[in-house]
């Protein structure tokens, strides 16, 4: 199985409520970079958390790098988080450490020396344009230097598989440009991306496959010839998902 | 910190309520394990020292001559008997010295009829005890009182043990309070930091490395409140002891902790931050288990 991510049937609901996912199914190929969009509620966070193993699914199979994560046992789970980024919509950076030790705790959690841990980050912080605010903690820090450590943060372990949910909601468009470039840059080296946003200017501009949540279904358009995207979404009568351009 | 925590437990009430409870336990845990080292040294004591020891009176009678004469026959029978290592008579004065703590200065009265009292040493592998002494003394001194020790040294130390299982229980029940109170404060405190745990266990960190911060924090916390009830309680014990001495009496027998008692009180501080650790990185890991 070559997918990164693959979806067959899956449900999702919170105790006795309905379903917030519904037979929801999608594979994702490695290296290939897409949009989640849909309104609020629309299940998109918890989506991207069963996708980075946040969340079980209700029902249905989910394979992550190839495990099935209904069947893996859970100490088996954790060297697939590793290879996950994730950049959160609030950011949860820890706000009682500097800024390099939250970029820094993805290596320091897998054991890395701290002369590694800090090549790396530094090197990172730099690249992100925060080589001066090291030291500072995040409550010091503006929306949109706290995006980008969340963002270093995510994937400073060289992650195969990055989620980021709306990374450019709190920063002008500047920033959010240079956001989606450090994204598009990443994606280059391999990884494989998904980005929940409402930003509808950057989804249209990029050519990428949009996979639309409404009202827990899931929707895909695309794919371009850039970025493959194997859609077998049912829609209840096991149709094929619609596809846009 | 002992070191850096990826979890701010400063902003965490739960350290702060931790210390002063297992102050308060370390200071019970002190006292009672010192009341067992020195119940322990007491029977001891007084074991080695009257368990081979058997006390004869010989009432005062009408005339001194006659007590003389009696209290003559009394040692020559018990010096002439197999088994008897010793046979010394006690003093007036310490005879009075005995009487001292019951009667005060009216012991010292000479006109009060004190008894002869003759201490015996003796062998009991060589088949010797009361009865053989009142069979020997009884026909020819009919008044005369054979008293042993280790009867009432028997009800002692049954008295003492009594007191030394009550006094490890409060040790027991100290664990288990300490036990149960970091369960409590680790499951509270990892609600208040729930989200710097989700946080590390989407980035990949292993429960036992989520834990293991947990466990420093509750041990540090331990040793600090440890230390807080060892500060505390050996002031106390050394009151205790100065209170006992000044006393002046030899009702009470000495009491005073030797190298050992104090070591296992030291020894308190380490042990409770150790349960502490343990608690809290079973608490956490059992919690984690629960997460995806």
């Amino acid at each position: 199985m070559n997918d990164i991510i693959r979806f067959e049937n899956v449900g999702l609901r919170y105790g006795i409520g309905p379903e917030v996912l519904q037979d929801i199914s999608f594979d994702l190929k490695p290296g290939s970079f897409h949009f989640l969009t849909g309104p609020s509620g629309a299940g998109k966070s918890s989506l991207l958390k069963i996708m980075y193993l946040a969340l079980r699914p209700s029902r249905g199979l989910v394979y992550i790098f190839g495990h099935d994560i209904s069947t893996l046992p859970r100490k088996n789970t954790l060297s697939l988080r590793r290879r996950i980024g994730v950049v959160f919509q609030e950011f949860r950076l820890l706000s009682h450490l500097s800024a390099f030790d939250n970029v820094a705790l993805p290596l320091r959690v897998t054991g890395i020396r701290e002369a590694n841990v800090r090549m790396h980050v530094e090197e990172l912080l730099v690249w992100v344009g925060l080589k001066d605010h090291m030291d500072a903690r995040p409550p010091t820090l503006s929306g949109g230097q706290q995006q980008r450590v969340a963002i270093a943060r995510a994937v400073i372990a060289r992650p195969k598989l990055l989620f980021a949910d709306e990374p450019t909601g709190n920063v002008d468009n500047q920033i959010a440009a240079r956001i989606m470039h450090l994204f598009e840059e990443l994606n280059k080296t391999g990884t494989t991306v998904v980005i929940a946003t409402h930003n509808k200017a950057i989804t249209k501009g990029s050519g990428c496959p949009v996979m639309k949540l409404e009202g827990g279904l899931l929707k895909i358009i695309g794919p371009t010839k850039k970025n493959l995207v194997s859609v077998r979404h049912k829609l209840g009568d096991d149709k094929k998902a619609t596809i846009e351009f | 910190m002992l070191q850096r925590s990826d979890i701010s437990f400063d902003t965490d009430d739960t350290g702060r309520f931790l210390p002063w409870l297992i102050s308060f336990m370390v200071f019970l845990a002190a006292l009672s394990i010192s009341g067992l080292f020195v119940l322990s040294d007491i029977t001891q004591d007084l074991g080695s020292e009257f368990s081979n020891k058997i006390t004869v009176q010989i009432p005062v009678s009408r005339s001194l001559k006659t007590d003389g004469l009696r209290k003559t026959e009394t040692l020559r029978l018990l010096r002439a008997l197999t088994g008897v290592k010793q046979a010394d008579p006690l003093s007036t004065e310490g005879v009075q010295e005995l009487l001292k703590p019951w009667l005060g200065d009216a012991a010292t009265l000479e006109q009060l009829p004190i008894p002869s009292v003759i201490n015996v040493e003796i062998d009991r592998t060589k088949n010797i005890s009361v009865k053989t002494l009142r069979a020997v003394l009884l026909p020819k001194i009919p008044d005369v009182l054979v008293d042993d020790h280790r009867e009432w040294l028997n009800y002692l130390a049954n008295t003492i043990r009594s007191i030394e299982i009550i006094a490890f229980s409060i040790v027991l029940l100290v664990a288990l309070t300490t036990v149960g109170t970091v369960i409590f404060t680790t499951r509270t405190s990892m609600g208040l930091q729930r989200e710097t745990i989700n946080v590390l266990h989407v980035i990949g960190a292993h429960d036992h490395y989520i834990a293991n911060q947990f466990a420093i924090h509750a041990a540090w916390l331990g040793v600090k409140g440890g230390m807080l009830g060892i500060i505390v309680s050996i002031p106390l014990l050394f009151g205790f002891k100065f209170v006992i001495a000044s006393l002046g009496t030899n009702l009470m027998p000495e009491i005073s902790l030797h190298a050992a008692g104090w070591v296992s009180v030291v020894l308190i501080v380490p042990t409770i931050a150790i349960i502490a650790m343990l608690t809290a990185y079973t608490t956490v890991l059992k919690s984690l288990a629960r997460l995806p």
